[in-house]
């Protein structure tokens, strides 16, 4: 069974100074489960691109709040969730394809495809208008002795 | 200094922008070689030989990417340099922000033929640049040179 042992929640506006506040304290939480540091380089980074988007997609015009949490399970497995409530997405299959980008010449279009490549699974639910949610769940190793 | 009472150092101060406004053909270069601080700029440029070095610092993220940009092409678009050299040495982390950076470089260096060169990646920021490809598009040193842990 996947029980939760600990969780956490956060929100705040979507001002780009936040994304490294955000990964940042992730990072602080998850510390206590002393994870392989590789492992905890993927989350954040993954954690990241979902707050980033939120920032630079979500809020385009505007600024708004990003919620944030996160839950520890018994094996050791984590959840993070990335909500917003800004323009959300028309068709999140078309979205989550690599290159694929509404962001211009500065983006590359691999968020979703960093998400899914540094995580164990990744979900998305978006309705255009409402805003969109990102749960990232990723098995932490733990360090062991030399590592 | 700028809060500072006009006392006779201060009307001395005053005289700066003068000074600059003399220096402005040739201040592209007190630009260039500027050494930013730490925590707003993660950036030092220098030129030699017609190759543009860009030492990045901290993380680079869309935040930090954003700003890092500007002064980038700012100097690139005046000096015109054939390769520009992205040393991530003293970078701990980058997202895909970083990857949009290096690629929009590739785009700027391009209309005048010149090319990235991207070097010092640590483990995690070379499997960033793999997933991406952006292989294809600069030439990748070796990241023996890292100067931060990642
Ligand atoms: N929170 C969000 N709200 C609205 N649209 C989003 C959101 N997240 C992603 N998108 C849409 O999905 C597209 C793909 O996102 P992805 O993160 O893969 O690439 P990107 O953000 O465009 O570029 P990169 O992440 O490489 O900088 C975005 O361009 C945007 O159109
Ligand atoms: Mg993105």
């Amino acid at each position: 069974m996947r029980a939760v042992v600990n969780r956490m929640k956060m929100q705040f506006p979507s001002l780009s100074v936040n994304e490294g506040f955000a990964r940042g304290a992730v990072s602080a939480f998850l510390l206590g489960l002393d994870p392989l540091v590789n492992d905890l380089a993927d989350l954040k980074t993954a954690v990241s691109e979902a707050v980033t988007n939120a920032v630079v997609h979500g809020y385009r015009d505007t600024v708004g709040i990003v919620y944030m949490s996160a839950k520890i399970f018994s094996d050791g497995s984590v959840d993070v969730k990335v909500r917003d409530k800004g323009c959300g997405i028309e068709d999140v299959e078309k979205a989550m394809e690599p290159l694929f980008t509404t962001g211009g010449e500065e983006r590359a279009g691999l968020g979703f495809a960093v998400m899914q490549t540094f995580c164990d699974r990744v979900k998305v639910t978006s309705a255009p208008g409402k805003g969109t949610s990102v749960t990232l769940t990723k098995r932490l190793s733990q360090k062991r002795d030399g590592e | 200094m700028k809060n500072k009472a006009p006392t006779e150092i201060g009307k001395k101060y005053g005289q700066a922008p003068v000074y600059w406004k003399q220096m402005r053909g040739l201040s592209f270069f007190a630009h260039i070689f500027k050494k930013f601080g730490s925590d707003t700029m993660n950036l030092r440029l220098e030129l030699k030989n017609g190759t543009m070095t860009a030492a990045l610092s901290g993380d680079i993220d869309h935040h930090a990417a954003a700003r890092v940009r500007e002064e980038i092409d700012r100097a690139a678009e005046q000096v015109r340099p054939h390769t520009l050299r992205m040393d991530f040495s003293s970078v701990p982390f980058m997202d895909s922000s970083g990857i949009g950076l290096i690629l929009g470089r590739v785009r700027l260096l391009s209309l005048w033929q010149g090319g990235v060169t991207v070097s010092g990646l640590s483990p995690q920021l070379r499997r960033m640049a793999e997933l991406s490809g952006v292989g294809r598009l600069t030439k990748i040193e070796d990241g023996n040179e890292r100067k931060v842990e990642a």
